[in-house]
C-alpha cells in the first residue's frame, strides 16, 4: 500500500483522471448556472434561493481543485475538497433515490432528459471518493508544479 | 515530531488550501456571473402579458373518467413520447410539451371550447400545467389540467393502452 502511495506515476494518473472529471463537470454548470440551479433544486432539499448561490460558487470550486490535481498545484486541498464535495454528492442522490425522485443528475450536462440519478452514480462516486483519498494521502508528487517549486528552492518547506 | 515532517502538517495544508480554493471560487462565481450576466444576476425573465382569458383549471380524477366516459372532450399527453408509447391513457393524444410550437397545427382540428384536459407522470411533473396554459393562451376556452396523471389514472387501474403488451386493458384487465 505504501509503494502504491509513495508512486509518483500513480499518483500522477490518480489526479489526472480526477482532475479531468471535476473539469468536464465543471464546463456545463458554469456555462449555465441557471440551469444548474434548476438541477440543484430538482433534488428538493436546499431551501428556495440556495440553488442559485451554490450553483454560482460550486462549479468554480470544481474547476480550480480540477486544475490543481492535474497541473499539481494546492493538491491536498483539491483532494479534500473533491472528497468532501463527492460526499455530499453521494448523500443528495442517495436522499433522492430512496424519496423515488426520477430526476437528472445534473452532474456532467444540465439536458433534463438525460443522466438520471441512479444506484450506478452512487458507485461511480464512490470510486472518486477513493481517489480523492487516495491522491490526499499520496506522496507521489514528482510530476507536480508544488515538486517544482519546492525543488528550485529547497530552502523553503 | 519533526518541525518540518510532511505528513505532520498534511492535514493543516490541506484545510488551509481548500479554504483558499474556496474563497477563490466564491469569488470566480460571483465575479463571472456579475460579468456575464448569468445566474444570479440574469435578467429577469420577461414577465409574459398575454394572460389566458380563460385560465386552465385543476381536474380531480373522478372527473376527468366522467369526461372519458363521455367521450367529446380531449385528452393530451404531455410526456415525451417514449413515456406515452410505454402506456397512456387510451385514447390520449401525445403533445409533449417541448414540442408543443412544433406541433401546433394538431390545434387547429379542435374546437376552441373543445374540452380539453392534460395530464403528465402525476403530481411530481409540471408538463400537464405548463401545457395547459399554453393552450389557454392559444385561445382554448375549456383547458384542464388532471394533476393526478399517469400514475393516478393508473392507481385506479382505468383504461389505459399498455404499449409493453400492445394491447388496450380496461378496469377488468381485460384485453380488448
Amino acid at each position: 500500500m505504501n509503494k502504491l502511495r509513495t508512486n509518483h506515476y500513480i499518483g500522477l494518473a490518480a489526479r489526472v483522471v480526477l482532475g479531468a472529471v471535476f473539469i468536464v463537470a465543471s464546463i456545463d454548470k458554469i456555462a449555465d448556472p441557471s440551469a444548474f440551479a434548476v438541477s440543484i433544486d430538482n433534488y428538493r432539499i436546499l431551501p428556495q434561493g440556495l440553488p442559485l448561490v451554490v450553483a454560482t460558487v460550486l462549479p468554480w470550486v470544481e474547476i480550480l481543485c480540477g486544475f490543481g490535481l492535474l497541473f499539481g498545484l494546492f493538491i491536498r486541498g483539491s483532494s479534500l475538497l473533491t472528497m468532501l464535495m463527492l460526499a455530499v454528492f453521494t448523500a443528495a442522490v442517495i436522499s433522492g433515490l430512496l424519496r423515488g425522485l426520477d430526476i437528472s443528475c445534473g452532474c456532467f450536462t444540465q439536458d433534463p432528459d438525460v443522466a438520471r440519478i441512479g444506484w450506478g452514480k452512487v458507485v461511480e462516486n464512490a470510486g472518486l471518493i477513493v481517489l480523492s483519498v487516495f491522491v490526499l494521502f499520496s506522496t507521489g508528487l514528482r510530476f507536480t508544479i508544488e515538486h517544482w517549486l519546492v525543488s528550485r528552492n529547497p530552502g523553503s518547506p | 515530531m519533526e518541525p518540518n515532517n510532511p505528513e505532520s502538517s498534511t492535514g493543516r495544508s490541506a484545510v488551509r488550501e481548500a479554504m483558499f480554493i474556496t474563497v477563490a471560487g466564491i469569488l470566480l462565481g460571483f465575479g463571472y456571473t456579475l460579468v456575464s450576466g448569468k445566474g444570479l444576476y440574469s435578467e429577469p425573465a420577461p414577465v409574459n402579458l398575454k394572460v389566458a382569458e380563460y385560465p386552465p383549471e385543476y381536474i380531480g380524477y373522478e372527473e376527468t373518467y366522467a369526461a372519458f366516459e363521455q367521450g367529446g372532450g380531449v385528452i393530451v399527453d404531455s410526456r415525451n413520447e417514449y413515456d406515452y408509447e410505454l402506456g397512456h391513457i387510451r385514447g390520449s393524444i401525445n403533445l409533449p410539451l417541448k414540442e408543443f410550437e412544433a406541433r401546433k397545427e394538431i390545434l387547429r382540428s379542435w374546437q376552441k371550447d373543445t374540452l380539453i384536459i392534460t395530464y403528465c407522470d402525476g403530481q411530481e411533473c409540471n408538463s400537464s400545467i405548463d401545457l395547459a396554459t399554453k393552450l389557454a393562451e392559444a385561445g382554448f376556452t375549456n383547458v384542464k389540467f388532471f394533476f393526478g396523471g399517469w400514475s393516478e389514472w393508473q392507481e385506479h387501474q382505468s383504461p389505459v393502452y399498455d404499449s409493453t403488451s400492445r394491447r388496450l386493458v380496461d378496469e377488468e384487465g381485460e384485453e380488448q
